[in-house]
């Protein structure tokens, strides 16, 4: 599987869209559009398939009915553009962009250049310079990265080998509806043995399919390699979309690492729904590391598949609900195997009546003999309208699991406050301070450019009258 | 038979108009097949039953009268009652199981504590058949009781119980729920409580027998400075489910609860542990902790523990811990290199996981007879194992 010849030529168009046009958008999903995008693109034949059963997976699913009961229900499926987005409803020029988004960007010295995609108003090509460098070392090293679209086309075998077998179309009804109608997102495939030394962006890659409402990633980590992805963007991203349904596949083989970091700032009337899933073989590491900060709706559970002896699952999530949102996040771990071992930090603020939720499964299958597992959830309340949740499900068969969970929920420390201002800050600057320092854990994970961006995008965060994003 | 007293409750409320319970209530979730059992309660042929000939009403080993009173607390058979305890204003979670509780109750009483009194008064559940009883306890202004409501003697028949309690201002209870019938039936009851301004709750509770043992309990802690706290042990062998429900709403400010349940589980017995703290928005100065702690000894047995938030309030102190595991390797090795053999250090671990709750002077009426349990189900663990 590793010996695919790379075509680089093919990248560089592969970027664009040019049927586009083509292709006249209309509102609502039926079996048609399905068959007319898969046409568009030029699919094979077990890919139409593959989207037309799950579309009827799709219909047959209830909503869900045990979280965020209120909100789904007003989400009009029947409103959405699954493919190609009409021209009008994009902010055609910088001046319709929301006045609080060009001063988050202000604010956080996002380059001019950035800001017009960031605000969905230009798609940046000139990226595309920052990405094909990217690409060139990367191919040096027999890694594959493109977008998905690109990736059914050129690396058929590869793809169908693995394409929503780790999280089945069946899932869930927002996976189901992903299935159906995906459009762009990334492909990683990390040859045995390689180890891809800095971060893989999408970031860089700026193109509007990547920043789609239906991605689909699918990064495949060969035995012994390892390899570090990041998603979004720090900086508030503008988008009339209603709904953000993502799904995103991971399997990593025998030995090998993965890290997957998300930051997601999506305007605040975006439903992001999003499914995400890890395999994880023999002493491999998974780690997923994800942070919601935008959205009027999220609910995210990243979750890792704990495959065979000696593999080892992380996640750690931090979520901000400000006014207005609700993020529901959190984690799951299936433990399958002996040996294996999980871990879970989960780190959630909310203010200004925002609702923050940590919502997780630690399951232990009979015969996962010596599985080790700890969940911590620890949540800051900042007034009084705002809410917190913890749901952490244990389900242990094996006796010989080791199994924890501690939450705490609190709000500021009165001490903490006093210690601050006494040395002369003022009451928001202190609260701020400790609040970046309780989400340090995961701060610290980042790159650095990343690291201070969230700072003080948490900063922007807790200032009472600006709130944004 | 409908019952005068929940007249008005089952006016608006019918159990045909619920949905069915299946496995994905999360209120019934891992119970699995049980849940049939219970969407359709079949009471006794003999259902009529009276209540001074279903319960055996005794404290201190002497026999008492329905609409009697004694050592300040009022008996009053559910027939002879007008007015529902509970204040109904109060929102409260029905569900299909619950309604027909009160749909077929076979039988009940309510019981006032008017004063004082320092002694447990002992409530002796027989039954022949299944039944649904009740029991309302209400505690006075300023009072103080303590209630010893025992299901050990059940021997035929699934009791489904309805539990009701009010306490007024400043007033304390404190009930020790004993389940430890034989292995043959299912003991399946609903508590719910209000608590005024400064009162106190505490339940004790022992879950070591029945086929199903299940407890589900709703505390609305509505008065300022109202205190919950419960303590639980419970102990799995064979098939054996134990199933425990607690869901505390913190309503007034001030209020406070404690909640820790510890848990062994041998064969291929199972336990469910459901917590929810819910603290309302203005509840302020609320202080709440939950714990619930495993073992399990067989590679059959299984635990589920849901430990759940609900926090709209800031200022608060909240936090909860729960664990699954074996016997932790250090603490045998600890114990085994002091001479013990693997058995005895078992059997002294077990011992020593329990105490931290049975060793409270509170659990002193019923620490032998725990403890006493704990032992001889764990010596039976260990005979089947060997065979």
């Amino acid at each position: 599987m590793a010996n695919v010849d790379i075509d680089l030529g093919k990248y560089s168009l592969g970027w664009s869209d040019p049927e586009k046009n083509v292709f006249k958008p209309e509102k609502g999903l039926n079996e048609e559009i399905i068959r007319k995008m898969s046409e568009i693109k030029e699919e094979p034949e077990w890919m139409l398939d593959f989207r037309l059963k799950a579309y009827k997976r799709f219909l047959d699913k209830p909503m869900p009915e045990w979280v965020a009961k209120e909100k789904l229900s007003q989400l009009d499926f029947d409103d959405i553009y699954y493919y190609i987005k009409p021209t009008e409803d994009q902010a055609d020029s910088w001046d319709e962009v929301p006045e609080e988004i060009k001063q988050t960007y202000e604010k956080l010295g996002i380059p001019e250049a950035e800001r017009t995609y960031l605000a969905g108003v230009t798609a940046q090509y000139e990226s595309e310079v920052v990405y094909h460098k990217n690409r060139e070392d990367l191919e040096k090293l027999g890694v594959l990265f493109c977008d998905m679209d690109t990736a059914v086309r050129e690396y058929p075998e590869l793809v169908k080998e693995y394409f929503g077998t780790v999280i089945p179309p069946g899932d869930n009804k927002f996976a189901a509806l992903n299935s159906a109608v995906w459009s762009g997102g990334s492909f990683i495939y990390v040859p045995k043995g390689v180890h891809v030394e800095d971060p893989l962006q999408a970031y860089f890659r700026i193109n509007a399919e990547n920043m789609g409402q239906f991605e689909r990633t699918l990064i495949l980590v060969d035995e012994g390699a390892s390899v570090h992805y990041i998603e979004g963007c720090s900086a508030p991203v503008y988008t009339t979309d209603a709904l953000h349904s993502a799904v995103v596949e991971i399997v990593v083989k025998a030995s090998g690492t993965c890290r997957y970091t998300t930051i997601q700032n999506w305007s605040n009337d975006v439903y992001n729904l999003v499914t995400k899933r890890a395999q994880a073989y023999g002493n491999a590491t998974m780690e997923w590391i994800d942070a919601n900060l935008g959205s009027g709706l999220t609910v995210k559970y990243p979750s890792v598949y704990l495959m065979e002896p000696g593999a080892h699952g992380e996640v750690l999530s931090v979520a901000f609900a400000n006014s207005g949102q609700h993020q529901d996040t959190g984690a799951k771990m299936v433990h399958l195997a002996p040996d294996t071992t999980s871990l879970i930090t989960s780190k959630s603020v909310s203010k200004g009546g925002g609702r923050g939720a940590y919502r997780g499964l630690v399951r232990v299958e009979d015969g996962s003999e010596t599985a080790k597992s700890f969940v911590r959830c620890d949540a800051l309340i900042l007034d009084d309208e705002s809410r917190s949740d913890t749901y952490p499900y244990m389900e242990i068969e094996e006796a010989s699991a080791v199994i924890g969970h501690e939450a705490t929920v609190s709000k500021v420390g009165e001490d903490q406050l006093f210690y601050l201002m006494s040395r002369g800050l003022s009451e928001s600057e202190a609260t701020s301070m400790i609040v970046a320092g309780f989400v340090e854990e995961f701060t610290k994970t980042l790159p650095m450019e990343y690291a201070m961006e969230f700072n003080q995008l948490i900063e922007l965060n807790m200032i009472e009258a600006g709130a944004v994003g | 038979m409908k019952n005068k007293l929940f007249e008005k409750k089952l006016k608006s409320l019918s159990s045909k108009d619920f949905k069915n319970i299946t496995a994905k209530d999360e209120d019934w979730k891992y119970l699995g097949k049980k849940i049939f059992e219970l969407n359709d309660i079949e009471i006794g042929k003999s259902s009529d039953i009276e209540a001074s000939k279903t319960f055996d009403i005794d404290s201190n080993c002497f026999t008492y009268e329905i609409n009697s009173e004694h050592d300040h607390i009022a008996i009053v058979n559910i027939d002879e009652v007008k007015k529902p305890l509970i204040k109904e204003s109060i929102k409260r979670p029905f569900d299909k199981f619950n309604i027909e509780q009160f749909e077929k109750v076979t039988g009940g009483f309510q019981l006032n504590v008017k004063g004082d009194s320092e002694q447990y008064f002992s409530v002796n559940f027989q039954s022949a058949d299944n039944a649904i009883p009740y029991i309302g306890i209400s505690v006075d202004k300023n009072k103080s009781g303590k209630l010893y409501l025992n299901f050990d003697q059940l021997v035929n028949g699934n009791i489904y119980p309805i539990i009701e309690i009010f306490l007024n201002d400043n007033s304390n209870l404190e009930i020790i729920l004993s389940v430890t019938s034989p292995k043959g039936i299912n003991i399946v009851n609903s508590l719910y409580a209000q608590l005024e301004k400064d009162s106190n709750l505490t339940i004790h509770n022992i879950s070591t027998g029945a086929a199903l043992s299940r407890s589900r309990m709703d505390i609305d802690l509505l008065g300022n400075g109202s205190e919950f706290s419960l303590d639980g042990v419970y102990f799995g062998e064979e098939t054996q489910i134990h199933d425990n429900r607690v869901f505390v709403n913190h309503l007034g400010k001030n209020t406070s609860s404690n909640m820790i349940t510890k848990g062994v589980l041998g064969d291929q017995s199972s336990s469910i542990f459901t917590g929810t703290i819910h603290i309302a928005e203005g509840a302020e100065k609320t202080e709440s902790h939950q714990e619930n702690r495993n073992i399990l000894l067989s590679e059959e047995a299984t635990a589920q523990s849901v430990p759940n938030l609900e926090i709209l309030c800031d200022d608060v102190i909240c936090s909860h811990g729960s664990s699954v595991g074996p016997i932790e390797e250090n603490v045998y090795h600890y114990v085994m290199s002091r001479g013990i053999k693997k058995v005895d250090a078992d059997k002294l671990l077990i011992k020593g996981f329990f105490n931290e709750v049975i060793n409270d002077s509170k659990w002193a009426k019923v620490h032998d007879k725990v403890s006493e349990i704990i032992d001889r189900k764990y010596m039976n663990l260990i005979g089947r194992k060997n065979g």
